[in-house]
């Protein structure tokens, strides 16, 4: 009996060590950038998702393209330190907007973000790295921007690092499609298969701020 | 009670990915967990309902359960599909994301045909 306790003491110690990698962020305020250490998730290659990236931790740790291995939280208090400005003007009741019309676009300082990875030949825009799916075909790059929410953050633990649409959760979103077009089925988006690497795979997020 | 336990896991994963073509709900719930508890509903259905027992408790009744299960899940996620999302749903219940996409399609095939050739072996011993 002893043994066999000590067996799974041993496995859940193991499985533990294996499921709980806590990683730290990479300032550099010189750059103006933030490197995220992360991981690609294969799940959305094939299903729709509004998450680029979310700590791992977080509610939303397993709906996105890429689980963050820092927090959230590290991530608001980063892009401060570079000296991004957040934009705070998107309210969870904003996101009850039926289309895109009636929506609100995030604001907040411009970033850009790049991912590399082990054989990665280079940074690659997020941009090549998502899929958005656009009804009327009018495909747009993403113009992420420093959103702020980090009272929802710390509230409701949602883990969003990078939203894909203008967001009432993300600490960063994108200003090119307001809340309500996902309502609306206007846009969905998922993850390149064709440009990330394979499920489970390290990568880093590079998050610059445009001067 | 093999041939029960072997229908829940088949019908839940059905159930599952059905509702994971909900792109509202795989926002927002832990569909992993959605599949485990199904499991686990269907099966004390199937234990303690006696003649639901009698017609789901047999090898005919697995064997359906294993082909619509197949045919259902290839027609709703297609090739590419097939090998991400079942697996993708165990994981997330789990909650082990670390362990691959391949080893989880290896034990969930190791489980349909195993449970179908116990089903098979344990028919008489039910009855």
């Amino acid at each position: 009996m002893k043994k066999f306790l000590l067996v799974i003491a041993v496995m859940f110690a193991f499985v533990s060590s294996a499921f709980s990698e806590e990683l730290s962020l990479t300032v550099n305020k010189e750059k103006g950038e933030v490197i995220i250490p992360a991981e690609v998730n294969g799940k959305y290659f094939v299903s729709p998702t509004k998450h680029a990236l979310s700590y791992y931790k977080g509610g939303n740790g397993e709906k996105s393209i890429m689980r963050a291995l820092v927090s959230e939280i590290d991530y608001y208090n980063a892009l401060a330190e570079i000296g991004a400005v957040p934009g705070n003007n998107i309210k969870p009741e904003d996101m009850k907007a039926r289309s895109s019309a009636e929506g609100k676009s995030t604001e907040g300082s411009k970033l850009t973000v790049f991912l590399t990875w082990e054989g990665s030949n280079g940074e690659i825009p997020l941009d090549n790295a998502v899929v958005s799916e656009v009804a009327n075909g009018e495909v747009r790059p993403l113009d992420l921007r420093y959103t702020g929410n980090l009272e929802f953050a710390k509230r409701s633990h949602p883990g969003c690092f990078i939203c894909l649409d203008s967001c009432a959760a993300g600490i960063s979103t994108n200003a090119a499609w307001p809340t309500g077009a996902l309502n609306n089925r206007e846009v969905s988006f998922h993850g390149n298969s064709k440009v990330l690497p394979p499920d489970g795979t390290r990568v880093n997020v590079i998050v610059r701020l445009v001067k | 009670m093999t041939a029960c336990l072997y229908n829940s896991l088949m019908w839940s994963m059905l159930m599952s990915v059905c509702l994971f073509r909900n792109t509202w709900l795989e926002m927002r719930v832990n569909l992993g967990w959605v599949f485990f508890g199904l499991t686990a509903i269907l099966f004390m259905l199937q234990s303690v309902i006696k003649p639901l027992r009698r017609i789901c408790g047999t090898f005919t009744a697995s064997t359906l359960s294993l082909v619509i299960s197949c045919l259902g899940l290839w027609l709703m996620l297609g090739y590419e599909g097939l090998k991400i999302i079942p697996a993708s749903i165990i994981r997330e219940g789990l909650m082990m994301n670390r362990i691959s996409f391949s080893a989880i399609n290896t034990a969930m095939i190791a489980t349909a045909v195993i449970g179908w050739v116990l089903t098979f072996m344990l028919r008489e011993n039910e009855r």
